[in-house]
Formats: structure tokens, C-alpha cells, sequence
């Protein structure tokens, strides 16, 4: 799971009104490389919750991303390079995704995240 | 036993015969109103009950897998997987000209990607895939993909994220008409404003219906519960069902076919409550459905789809009761029913379908229920019904799964004991049924259109597939 996707997931259990972000428990992570569209980043700039995406980041062992941004840092190559890497080269491989409100844990095995609730859940 | 039926905006007291108060859950309901909604017609409209408790429906329900999904639509696909994935290789032209067109850097969701087909066909466009299905997710995953399992009905996406959603051939899958159009409202919840999404499904209009008929259909609403308690298999023997599968000939030859769905004795019907899929109806299962015998063939991979019409012997459609598929009406519920015979509906190959609708009925009814729309509309025997297609839209389509790859899986000799796939030898495979729901020509407009916040801007019909696009408008 790359935080691009973690960025986006929201806990979905009835009730819960904050389920985002969801805390991520690392077993293990792996890095791959790939390659850098800026399109896609400037895109994607303008959606992330970027404090999330720090944290997470920190989680994975990644602690090169600037706390604070704003737009004209996507003009600088270096910047793009660690977005990049932290929002599609940081990947959960085993671990889980814990609802912030509830601590119900969505398993994550193989980098595929489980979302599926429970029927209580719904 | 006697229960109001608000109709419009008067009561009208109806008797049900005490042997068949198969609404016995409702009947319990103190102070509330069994009706919450009127449907587009005017006529109440039943609230469906989850199996097991006696409290009325709130959308949340609409979230819950159905029985007749878990096991005819994710336990087979589960099932299948591999052999599945190694024949959906074709891209659709349309979904592909529509991915190709989408700005680059875009993010494009697939809800329900099933083997990730169309994940990464666009190159400068990033794809998250997600899908019931683990076993097919695994499979995207080793692709390289970027997947999860997840939900159409319920995603795990914050709201307005993606630039753009497809939905190809999933929604189909869904057993009612709340969850197909949860699954709408779903989708265009996760784009952004001004995002687009294109949906697919099958359609009941086939364009090549020489194809051999291969889908079993299922004349009879299911039940949510009908495997539960209460259910024809738990009832005597003389309520002549339980689930049997279907003879496989390669002619048709009238033979008496039992269905997928328990045929039940009329006085069987009191303990048992069905929901239609296409619309919020209940009704009384019919008995003795004789079908021709169904024979089956591959599925193809272009086509995907034939269209196997029931064709039912007149002596037996008096106690018949169809719905119209497509649109929302809905009657009170009524236990022994007895319709007049129902003209006999002509296979159809070509899609020229005739009408099956329930006919008033006459002295035989044992309930005095006031027929919503008894003087006019669909349900009148003088209606100027102006569909003229099939009522038919629920059916079983098989799968077959070789034998070889079947023993791989494993999973297939525990389907075949507990009764949910059986084995064709000649075929040598084990073959498991799959549910659909296929659509009516406007249906999934329709459907889209009783969404908020996003306006259809395009509409097709291709490969036997209808087809929309929509795009948010609200942020």
C-alpha cells in the first residue's frame, strides 16, 4: 500500500465521524522505485492531506518531507523528488490500518489493504 | 389478520388470509409505519426486512451483503478467480477511450476491478483498484497494482478524491435496487467536482441472442432469507422444493425444470417474505414454474451475455406472478394469489418480449386486498402497458471452471458438496452460478438519475452492455 492510497482511505464503520487519517502499524515496508510524473504530483498536491502525508511517512521510516508547503515548492525538482518517493515508493507491506475513533485494525498483508467491515461494522 | 395499506393518501384496510400472513414480521411492528415511502408510482412501497429482526430498514442495511450475493456472486468469483482472470484480457474500446481521454496526472478509481483489466491502461494516469473479491485482488496486486479490498457499496475512499471512477460490469451484481443505487451514490462520492464516472452493466437487450441461452432465470424474486429459517427447504416435503439444480440438456426439450428458487405450495407461502430486486416489491412465490430446459455453453468472452427467456407451460402461470422489471412499482404483498393465466411469453431470442404482468385477479383470491392501481396502470388488465419487454431480469449465469483448474482451488469440491456448484461431467467442469441483475434499456439512467450531485452527460449501449457516463456537480 503506498501512502497515495493511505492518503485517501477513510475508516468506514457506522458511527464514526473521524475516521481519517488512520493510524498505520508497520510489520514491514519496502521501498520501490518508480517512476516520476509531475503532472500526476501537482495533481495530487492540490488533493493530499499533507500533514498526513508527513506523518505516515515518519511511520515508514521517511523523515524528508518539510512540514509546511505551499505551491511554489513544486517548482523545485528536489521537492518533487521527495514527494514522490514518500507518496509512491514507501510501501506497507505487511501491518494494518487503525481507525483513529474505534482502533478496529483493517489488516494489510502483501500490500493489499482489507476494508471489508464487519456486518455489525455497517 | 388485518394491516392497513396506505395507498396514496387513504387507508384501505386489507384481510390477509390467516393461513398466509407471510409478512409476519411486519405484522409485529407496533406504531410504525410499514410503508416509509411511496414509490414513483404512488403505490406504497414495502420496506424490506433483513432477515432476522423485525426492525424496519435504514439505508445502513442497504450495506449489508444479501444471501444471494455472498453466495452466488462473491463465493464463485472467490472460486473462480484464476480461471476467471485468464479470460479477461480484451479491453472494451469504450472503457479504454474513455480512460485515454481522462487529463494526465489523473487519479482514477476502479471500484470493482475485478482481475485490474483496465488499471494502468492509461499511462499518465495513477489507478487505485479495489474489489470484493480478495482472490482477484490478489491477482491485480501481482500485477504491480495498487489495490484493496474494499466494498462498492460501502468504499473506504474520503470523499472528492479521485479525478475520475469507472464501474465496469459490477453493478449488475447487486441484488436490489438500493444497493445498485448506494453503489451510484458511492461513486460519485468519491470524485471530485467536475469528475466523470462510467458504469457499465449488462443489459437485458442482447445483440447477439443466437447465442445459446445459457442463464438460468429466476422467475421467482429471491429471498433474501431463503435458505433461513422458514424457508421452503426447512418446510415439508410437499412443498416439492428445495434447491435442485438444472438438468443440463443440450436440446429443448420441455422438461419440468426445478429452479434455483424453491417453488412453493400456495399454503407454503405465509412464513415467507421475498424482495424483488429490481424494484421494492414482495410478492408470493409462484408455484410449479416449469421451465424448457436450459442448455448451457461457454460463456463467451465478446459477447459475455445470452439472454435465456423462461417459456412456461400456460396450466402453470395461473398461480405465476411477475413483476415489471423496469420500473418502480409496487403492490401490497399478498398471499395466495391466484392470477389469471398470463400469455404465454414466447422465448425471445431477438429481444421482442411480451408483456408479464400480473393480471387482476379474480374470485379466486382469498385476500380482499384492493390492488394498488386496480383501475389504472401497469397492473390493470386494460393497462396500455407501453414496455413491451421481458420481466425477466434476475438470473443465474453459469461459470464453468474446468476440472483441472477447480482442483487447484480447492474451494470447488466443498461448493459442489454444499450444493452451490455441481459438476458436468461431459464438460469437465464444476459449474457455479453467478446472480445478476441485468438492466433494462433506461434503467441505469434512471437509476443515476435519482442521485444527487452529478448529472448524466452521456448514455450508450454497446456489446449488449448499457452504458453511462455521469459527472459530479456538486463539490
Amino acid at each position: 500500500m503506498r501512502l497515495l492510497t493511505h492518503n485517501m482511505l477513510s475508516s468506514n464503520i457506522k458511527g464514526v465521524t473521524s475516521g481519517f487519517p488512520l493510524r498505520i502499524e508497520v510489520e514491514k515496508m519496502v521501498e520501490k522505485e518508480v517512476e516520476l510524473n509531475a503532472d500526476f504530483l501537482r495533481n495530487m498536491f492540490a488533493k493530499v492531506e499533507w500533514k498526513a502525508l508527513v506523518e505516515a511517512s515518519k511511520t515508514l521510516g521517511y523523515t524528508e518531507l518539510p512540514d509546511n508547503v505551499e505551491p511554489s515548492m513544486l517548482d523545485s525538482d528536489e521537492f518533487l523528488n521527495r514527494f514522490h518517493h514518500a507518496l509512491l515508493e514507501l510501501h506497507l507491506e505487511e501491518g494494518a490500518l487503525v481507525c483513529p475513533e474505534t482502533g478496529r485494525k483493517f489488516p494489510v498483508n502483501k500490500g493489499i489493504p482489507n476494508m471489508l467491515l464487519h456486518e455489525d461494522e455497517v | 389478520m388485518i394491516f392497513a395499506v396506505r395507498r396514496g393518501f387513504s387507508i384501505v384496510k386489507v384481510e390477509a388470509s390467516s393461513t398466509a400472513c407471510y409478512l409476519k414480521s411486519l405484522c409485529t411492528m407496533k406504531g410504525e409505519d410499514i410503508y416509509d415511502s411511496l414509490g414513483s408510482e404512488g403505490f406504497p412501497v414495502l420496506t424490506p426486512i433483513v432477515a432476522g429482526n423485525n426492525k424496519k430498514s435504514s439505508s445502513s442495511k442497504v450495506q449489508v451483503t444479501p444471501e444471494i450475493e455472498k453466495k452466488y456472486v462473491h463465493r464463485v468469483y472467490d472460486a473462480i478467480a484464476p480461471h476467471f482472470s485468464s479470460t479477461r484480457f480484451a479491453k472494451w474500446p469504450k472503457v479504454q477511450g474513455f480512460l485515454n481521454a481522462l487529463p494526465s496526472g489523473s487519479l482514477i478509481l476502479d471500484a470493482g476491478c475485478g482481475n485490474g483489466k483496465y488499471l494502468g491502461l492509461n499511462p499518465n494516469c495513477y489507478f487505485i483498484g479495489c474489489d470484493i473479491s480478495a482472490p482477484l485482488i490478489n491477482i491485480c496486486s501481482d500485477k504491480g497494482n495498487e489495490v484493496l479490498v474494499a466494498d462498492a457499496v460501502n468504499l473506504p475512499y474520503r470523499t472528492g478524491y479521485g479525478d475520475a471512477a469507472i464501474s465496469i460490469a459490477v453493478l449488475h451484481h447487486l441484488s436490489s435496487e438500493s444497493r445498485r443505487k448506494k453503489a451510484v451514490e458511492e461513486l460519485i462520492r468519491i470524485v471530485k467536482k467536475g469528475g466523470l464516472i462510467l458504469i457499465t452493466v449488462w443489459a437485458r437487450e442482447q445483440e447477439d441472442n443466437s447465442l445459446v441461452k445459457k442463464w438460468t432465470p429466476l422467475s421467482q424474486k429471491y429471498v433474501e432469507e431463503w435458505i433461513g429459517p422458514g424457508s421452503p427447504r426447512t418446510r415439508s416435503p410437499s412443498s416439492s422444493v428445495s434447491l435442485e439444480s438444472i438438468s443440463e440438456t443440450e436440446e429443448s426439450v420441455s422438461a419440468e425444470q426445478s429452479m434455483y428458487l424453491p417453488k412453493e405450495s400456495e399454503d407454503e407461502r405465509s412464513t415467507d417474505i421475498k424482495y424483488p430486486s429490481c424494484s421494492d416489491l414482495t410478492r408470493s412465490p409462484a408455484p410449479s414454474i416449469h421451465l424448457e430446459s436450459i442448455s448451457e455453453t461457454e460463456e463467451s468472452v465478446s459477447g459475455e451475455q445470452s439472454m435465456y427467456l423462461p417459456k412456461e407451460s400456460e396450466d402453470e402461470r395461473s398461480t405465476d406472478i411477475k413483476y415489471p422489471s423496469c420500473s418502480d412499482l409496487t403492490r401490497s404483498p399478498s398471499p395466495s394469489i391466484h392470477l389469471e393465466s398470463i400469455s404465454e411469453t414466447e422465448e425471445s431470442v431477438s429481444g421482442e418480449q411480451s408483456i408479464c404482468l400480473p393480471k387482476e385477479y379474480e374470485d379466486e383470491r382469498s385476500v380482499e386486498i384492493k390492488h394498488p392501481n386496480s383501475s389504472d396502470g401497469p397492473f390493470s388488465s386494460d393497462s396500455t402497458i407501453k414496455k413491451s419487454s421481458l420481466c425477466q431480469q434476475e438470473y443465474f449465469v453459469p461459470w464453468h471452471l474446468p476440472y483441472h483448474r477447480a482442483e487447484v482451488s480447492g474451494a470447488s469440491s466443498n461448493a459442489v458438496s454444499n450444493g452451490f456448484a455441481r459438476k458436468d461431467d461431459k464438460k469437465g467442469a464444476v459449474v457455479y452460478d453467478r446472480y445478476y441483475h441485468v438492466f433494462s434499456e433506461g434503467e441505469l439512467e434512471r437509476l443515476a438519475s435519482n442521485v444527487e450531485g452529478a448529472v448524466v452527460v452521456d448514455r450508450f449501449y454497446d456489446k449488449s452492455n448499457w452504458c453511462i457516463i455521469l459527472e459530479k456537480t456538486s463539490s
